[in-house]
């Protein structure tokens, strides 16, 4: 009697297994990504999925060329194009940072982008000198300052934050984030490491609290009172300021975005940008979707979307961007950010910017 | 094995002069937060998770049921959200203290990880015996007194897997230590990794840190061989839900109420206030398509892990002594490891093994079959068994130990053979671990966001991903609503494992 009760449950056990494994597997190995049957681009994206997606559908509806589409952190991306060598599907890499660009052609894992359509509708800025990367957006990492702020005038450039006037009124985010190492990589390019670290030393002297959350949370401890200078990307605030939360709008209505070093060198000023993958697949696919990205009417978009720059001359700028005139960029150092990060990471240890 | 292996053989590549930095300037820190963040998170997980576990099991008050599965909701909270969900609450009010901190990082992560502990305890609570507590009773032992002198030494095992886990969880958190300031041990391998392009050191720091833990876990075990549990003694006379006056009662509810307002209420109100007043996301077929595609993974991860847990388990259970089952050891850590380290553990064996299949196979019949393994939702599976095999193979190995060596000496004895004794005798004993392993393992998929995001292959999107990307890009507003799915998603099984755990006491 046991016996047999044993072999029954095991039988159905078993069969309940079979069915699962085979339904299971099936599903499993069937999402293999990258098929070369139609005609298609397969896109890893450092960009969030929203801010390309509807502009990928836009592609895919005109083009007819299928859009696959991964996103991760950059870092990540670069990683698995590496591993995956020779079999990689990728045929098209998006970044948001000009220093991730840099790292992935370092690598060995880009190659040329090839047309001449595409290279003439840019400034030569936002070409990487081996032709291995190009820009699609720009975003300008600057202060935003408390209306109220009397002394506003003193401070011109970003150098000005090392002065002892600002101590205890200076909010910024971690130095884990990638913008603050891009920003720090920045100076080690105009003054050379030592100058660069003494400034920064300085800076950190005058922050009001140890670092932490993210851009808008400096925007909001102005609102509250913790300090009067916060370091964000330009486009937080435009974000906090059409935020449906009351107390997000106060505190965006209470600060203004202030642009440095007008008179000299410019603002500091970082890409999202793309490349193709040395082993893409569908190489011509993925230039035509570089060119789509800056047409005109998909630069206006794909810019307005997160409140940045168009990088093609004849592309508009949103009406607010507009509204706060032209601004002098520090575009000459984007080529050598990349290089420097491991150093900005490392001065940021030394001087204790957590 | 294989990707401990890659992990392990970093060591063996020489150090560079970025060690130098890291030792100088930055490892101790690292060291002293990452410690008081396990130890601290280990603490408040024990004492929130074994006092709502012992009220929850002992005393009958209003409204128990309902709060005893309400406890475990916290789990299906992404640690990263509840932070970011508390520190918008606390951005809007001058008045409530600031959390970015290590303090605030202990809480937050406590929140969502003590019902590890809770469910544990709670399991190991209602299979004490009656007249143990009867007799400390009549000796008269306070109710205080029998909680921490009996229940918590009996139930320790089970207490310590819990806070283990627990402190496992804290020590691999990336999302939240960054969000709130804290530099630990795993920020600072990704600081190397990403900031400094130094994967070397990056493995080397996880592989020290790997090691660290093992220490310590190891330690922990040994020192548990000491003593020697006798076999809970299944009497038919489980205890009966103790009476509690008015006064009793409404302490009671308040006592239980308070890890389950901070850790699941008041986030989740948030966050419905946020997902249908603030947000932007439209709920639309696309939303839906990620649900199910969530589900889907989350199902079928939860089985394979488990199942591959009740083999690793027994096979070690049948031969102890066997060198395998050091390994096994080893790999059952994988649940202190970040996530992104698993990841490139995982990823760069398996697509150089997709790679020199592809070439042989273009060499020979000219075909290319692509990533078979690592492009597809094996790599992602197979990522996930590394990481949660943890938490999978401790419930069912504190579920296996509780029928005693001695049983299956007798059933040898009678002529069962491995096979049969395990469908006759363990299966029924494992009813309830495999239900708590396959909801653990559900939920923690659910709400997992390394390991999904750089493996998962084109066009597959879950929840977590959706819930990550917006809030990282600071629109948790419009992060919401795909946080609220990950924990509405969660109830059901919660709901059917509770059911479970229940209905042994109700049938009584």
């Amino acid at each position: 009697m046991q016996n047999t009760r044993f072999f029954k449950n095991n039988k159905a056990l078993t069969a309940i297994l079979t069915l699962i494994f085979t339904l299971s597997s099936y599903a499993v190995f069937s999402h293999s990504g990258g098929s070369h049957s139609k005609e298609e681009v397969n896109v890893y994206s450092g960009r969030k999925g929203k801010l390309i997606e509807p502009m990928l559908k836009d592609f895919e509806s005109k083009t007819g060329i299928h859009v696959n589409l991964i996103t991760a952190k950059s870092d990540a991306l670069i990683k698995r194009i590496e591993s995956e060598g020779r079999s990689s599907p990728s045929d098209l890499f998006i970044t948001v940072d000009v220093g991730r660009l840099d790292r992935a052609k370092k690598m060995g894992l880009l190659q040329k982008i090839d047309s001449f359509s595409i290279l003439k509708k840019l400034s030569p800025f936002y070409i990487d000198k081996d032709r291995q990367w190009v820009g699609i957006s720009k975003r300008i990492r600057t202060v935003v300052i408390s209306k109220k702020m009397k002394d506003r005038n003193d401070l011109q450039n970003f150098e000005d934050l090392a002065n002892s006037q600002w101590k205890g009124r200076i909010c910024v985010r971690s130095s884990n984030n990638i913008y603050n190492q891009s920003l720090v990589a920045s100076l080690i390019a105009n003054h050379g490491e030592q100058k660069a670290e003494s400034i920064i030393k300085n800076i950190v002297k005058n922050f009001a609290r140890k670092p932490s959350g993210n851009d808008r949370a400096q925007i909001s401890a102005i609102s509250k009172g913790e300090c009067d200078i916060a370091i964000v990307n330009h486009y937080y605030h435009l974000l906090m300021l059409n935020s449906k939360e009351a107390e997000k709008k106060k505190a965006a209505k209470e600060t203004e975005v202030l642009f440095l070093n007008q008179n000299n060198r410019g603002a500091h000023v970082n890409i999202s940008g793309v490349a193709i993958p040395k082993y893409a697949k569908n190489y011509e696919n993925a230039k035509q979707l570089i060119s789509f990205m800056l047409d005109k009417d998909a630069q206006e978009w794909y810019a307005k979307t997160n409140n940045e720059y168009p990088v093609v001359k004849d592309a508009k700028v949103s009406q607010i961007l507009s509204s706060w005139g032209n601004v002098k960029l520090d575009e000459a150092v984007l080529n050598k950010l990349g290089d420097l990060n491991p150093n900005a990471v490392k001065l940021m240890d030394r001087v204790n910017w957590q | 094995m294989i990707p401990f292996i890659y992990l392990g053989s970093s060591i063996f590549f020489p150090f560079n002069e970025n060690w130098n930095h890291i030792i100088d300037n930055v490892l101790l820190d690292y060291f002293i937060n990452s410690l008081s963040l396990a130890i601290g998170v280990g603490f408040l997980s024990f004492v929130m998770g074994t006092v709502t576990a012992w009220l929850t099991s002992v005393y009958d008050f209003p409204f128990r049921k309902l709060i005893s599965w309400l406890l475990l909701m916290p789990l299906a909270m992404p640690a990263y959200i509840i932070a970011i969900t508390y520190v918008g609450i606390i951005d809007n009010y001058n008045f409530l203290p600031d959390i970015r901190n290590l303090f605030g990082g202990i809480i937050m992560i406590s929140l969502v990880v003590y019902p590890y502990v809770y469910i544990l305890a709670r399991g190991a609570f209602l299979e004490q015996s009656k007249e143990l507590y009867e007799n400390a009773q009549i000796l008269g032992s306070s109710q205080l007194n029998i909680f921490l002198k009996i229940s918590i030494p009996m139930a320790r095992p089970a207490i310590i897997l819990g806070v283990t886990l627990a402190s496992m969880e804290a020590l691999a958190d990336f999302g939240t230590v960054t969000f709130l300031g804290i530099p630990t041990f795993t920020t600072g391998i990704f600081r190397t990794w990403f900031g400094m392009n130094d994967t070397v050191t990056a493995t080397q720091m996880a592989t020290l840190f790997l090691s660290i833990v093992f220490i310590f876990v190891f330690l922990e075990q040994n020192s548990r061989k000491k003593i020697k549990y006798s076999e809970n003694i299944k009497t038919q006379s489980i205890l009966n839900y103790k009476k509690t006056s008015n006064k009793n009662s409404f302490i009671i509810i308040l006592v239980c109420i308070l890890p389950l307002l901070f850790g699941f209420i008041i986030p989740f109100l948030q966050l419905a206030y946020w997902s249908i007043f603030i947000s932007n996301e439209i709920i639309d077929i696309n939303f839906f398509q990620t649900v199910k595609s969530t589900l889907f993974l989350a199902f079928i991860s939860a089985i394979v892990i488990s199942l591959i847990s009740v083999f690793v388990t027994y096979v070690k259970r049948l031969k102890p002594k066997s060198i395998t089952n050091k390994f096994m050891e080893i790999i059952t850590l994988g649940y202190a490891i970040p996530g992104p380290v698993i990841a490139i553990a995982v990823m760069i064996p398996l697509s150089s093994f997709d790679n020199y299949i592809n070439q042989l196979l273009l060499k020979y019949f000219n075909i290319s079959i692509g990533l078979f393994l690592s492009g597809t939702l094996f790599i992602l599976i197979f990522a996930y068994c590394i990481r949660f095999l943890t938490v999978s193979s401790r419930t069912i190995k504190a579920g296996l130990d509780s029928v005693s060596i001695v049983t299956d000496e007798a059933a040898k004895s009678l002529g069962a053979n491995n096979i049969s004794m395990f469908f006759k005798i363990h299966f029924h004993m494992l009813k309830t671990p495999l239900l708590i392993s396959f909801l653990v393992v559900f939920i923690d998929v659910m709400k997992e966001l390394p390991l999904t995001s750089i493996l998962r292959p084109f066009n597959f999107n879950t929840l977590s991903i959706k819930a990550f990307e917006l809030a990282s890009d600071e629109r948790i507003a419009d992060a919401s609503s795909s946080a609220i799915m990950i924990v509405v998603a969660g109830i059901i099984p919660v709901i059917i494992i509770t059911k479970n755990i229940l209905g042994k006491r109700n049938k009584v």
